[in-house]
């Protein structure tokens, strides 16, 4: 039985830089990881949650749009706000098992600070509080803020989905919400005073751009080069802020006061203007460097990367999980041997609870095909 | 040309330090790299109250590892071994004719924002020829927007500087944890970007903390258990040693 799903619609692509992006965020995440010093933040105005988000959004526009058309609105929202759900489940059942991983670490180490870190320290201040705001998400501990920004995108998506069939509408719209974010600053309430760390009005342009390009991919324009050249100049800028801005600030000291607060105020909560041109730069190039038919995505090289990218739920929220033993280890001794130790566990553990999640989802799928009645067969391209 | 000269201005000071002082512990300043130790920016306001003599008050405004609570394991061990107060013994150490004076305000988990009322009011009471601003940590592990910073930190300096003062920002201490989980670096180009302004200087503690700890120096996160409270108490030492000879320097670059 293949682990990897793979047929003719099912862009690959999509898998392969998802399971990438999963791997970062392990590798960027372990304090004192060296393999997170070179991952794409460090050549990128972007990260691992930009790559995250809009291959969410495209994985949601191939998934509920094709359900748009085949169910209807009704049934397509309502699953929409299903997964969502599922996401939220898996967030608070992943918020109590960190909180328990650390808050034990924090005590049996005597390590407080671990609980300062992640902002766990407020568990102790107001306990009763603290698990009525986290079941808000309005309180989301340090590394647990990716997962609600995804159910809350969603439910934003649940909300506009007949307008994908519209899609420069949708594009305009959303387009129009990040505006205002950028300039008023609006957020979700946060229970600590400032808003959510990802703040979901300003990142789902860049889900619905995602969803957008999966539903109803707009014609490509004849004359490519213009934009290969717009997007390399993007990144280059991006690289000469991260290598050289960022490392002697006295340069930027003879610019304009507009340009220097632009440049240096790249924010990621309210996803700033630099990272989403960066991550759609990234993405166009790397949308024509691997055509849709290559033949490495099928490869055992690509094989990994694909299976996590095809689990991704239980491979993000193992991930921060296992993260948290490798940041431990490497805390005991900091060598070679323990950083190969640390991120061989990780990718394997990964690995292993990708390959179970698909195992066990294949066997399930035969079984149900098996049965004389049939459910209806949706073109679900995205369990993560 | 200006390097040159606090180059040179640098070893004139350190000429004058009393031969005692002037062995390993000031040589290498545990073993701060020279970057970390001189400064180009000019603390004019400082300088002229060194060589006035008498009392200099300075004014330290941070969050927990200013007001001196680092790790919390050992509530108010750290009271007044804090990296400011060991600064000030530094500076009594370095010129036994001024008596330098602290006040400390700010605390745990404070923005800069914050911190910003309590650093006018204190001007208001009293002359600081200098203020230490210790920021930056609070605004990055909640992912505050970077812009606010950098407004906040302009009203401050200038408040600095309508009370004729110099100030120093101090960016967060180095951590990996921050490195790995917070985006940092619009925070910190933001503060250097502050530290462009006339009177204004930045201490660049989670780059020199880093430095100790990839040399096999003071690590705060590696420290084993039981040397931790140690650990601290040698890297408030250090840091305090590191940034007094760093406002001299900016002090000395200013008298000329």
């Amino acid at each position: 039985m293949a682990l990897i799903r793979s047929n003719r619609r099912r862009d690959l692509r999509v898998d392969f830089f998802r399971g990438l992006a999963l791997w970062w965020i392990y590798t960027d995440h372990i304090p004192g990881d060296v393999l997170g010093d070179y991952s794409l933040r460090n050549f990128a105005m972007c990260d691992a949650t930009e790559v995250f988000v809009l291959l969410a959004g495209f994985g949601a526009g191939i998934a509920y749009g094709s359900e748009l058309d085949r169910q209807g609105y009704l049934y397509a929202a309502a699953d929409t706000l299903r997964r969502a759900w599922t996401l939220y489940v898996a967030h608070i059942f992943l918020f109590v098992v960190y909180t328990a991983q650390v808050a034990y670490s924090a005590t049996a180490l005597d390590r407080t600070f671990y609980l300062e870190e992640t902002r766990l320290d407020v568990l102790a201040d107001a306990p009763y509080r603290a698990l009525l705001e986290a079941l808000l998400l309005r309180f989301q501990p340090n590394l647990l803020n990716i997962l609600p920004l995804y159910v809350a995108l969603l439910l934003i998506f649940a909300a506009v989905l007949p307008l994908l069939r519209k899609p420069a509408l949708l594009f305009a719209a959303s387009l129009a919400c990040y505006a205002v974010v950028r300039v008023t600053g609006i957020n979700l309430p946060a229970w600590t005073g400032e808003g959510w760390f990802f703040n979901p009005l300003a990142w789902q342009v860049l889900f619905m751009i995602g969803a957008i390009m999966a539903y109803a991919p707009p014609a490509m324009p004849r004359v490519r080069w213009p934009i290969d050249v717009a997007a390399v100049l993007v990144l280059l800028a991006g690289v000469i802020v991260i290598w050289v801005i960022d490392t002697h600030a006295r340069i930027l000291a003879s610019m304009p006061a507009p340009v220097i607060r632009f440049v240096i105020t790249e924010d990621k909560t309210g996803l700033h203007p630099f990272r989403l041109l960066s991550i759609l730069s990234l993405a166009w190039l790397a949308m024509h460097a691997v055509p849709r038919d290559s033949e490495w995505l099928r490869s055992r090289i690509a094989a990994p990367l694909v299976l996590l990218g095809q689990n991704s739920l239980p491979v993000f929220c193992s991930g921060i999980f296992f993260g948290f033993i490798a940041r431990l280890g490497l805390e005991a001794d900091e060598d070679v041997a323990m950083q190969i130790a640390v991120n061989l566990f990780g990718a394997l553990a990964m690995i292993a609870v990708a390959a179970l999640a698909a195992w066990y989802r294949e066997k399930g799928r035969a079984r149900v095909q098996r049965q004389p009645v049939t459910l209806p067969a949706v073109a679900r391209t995205d369990t993560g | 040309m200006r390097r040159l000269v606090s180059a040179f201005s640098f070893c004139a000071l350190l000429a004058l330090v009393p031969p005692a002082l002037a062995g390993t512990e000031q040589n290498g300043v545990c073993g701060a790299p020279d970057e970390f130790v001189r400064t180009d920016a000019p603390l004019g306001q400082l300088a002229a109250a060194i060589a006035a003599g008498g009392a200099v008050d300075i004014l330290a405004v941070g969050s927990a590892t200013t007001v001196g609570s680092v790790t919390s394991m050992t509530p108010g061990a750290a009271q007044g071994g804090s990296f400011p107060w060991r600064t000030v013994n530094a500076l009594h150490a370095q010129i036994p004719s001024v008596d330098f004076r602290l006040t400390v305000r700010g605390g745990r988990g404070m923005t800069a924002e914050d911190m910003l009322p309590l650093i006018e009011a204190a001007l208001k009471e009293k002359h600081y020829p200098l203020v230490l601003w210790q920021t930056g940590t609070v605004e990055a592990v909640r992912g505050l927007q970077p812009d606010g910073l950098l407004d906040v930190l302009h009203k401050g300096a200038e408040a600095v500087r309508a009370a004729s003062g110099d100030l120093v920002l101090i960016d967060p201490q180095f951590s990996r944890f921050l490195r790995a989980n917070t985006d940092l670096d619009p925070y910190e180009n933001v503060m250097q970007q502050v530290a462009t302004m006339p009177g204004v200087a930045l201490f660049r503690r989670f780059d020199l903390m880093r430095t100790w700890a990839n040399d096999g120096g003071v690590d705060l996160e590696r420290a084993p258990k039981a040397d931790r409270d140690k650990a601290l108490e040698q890297l408030n030492i250090c840091l305090g040693k590191t940034l007094a000879q760093f406002v001299l320097s900016g002090a000395d670059v200013g008298r000329k």
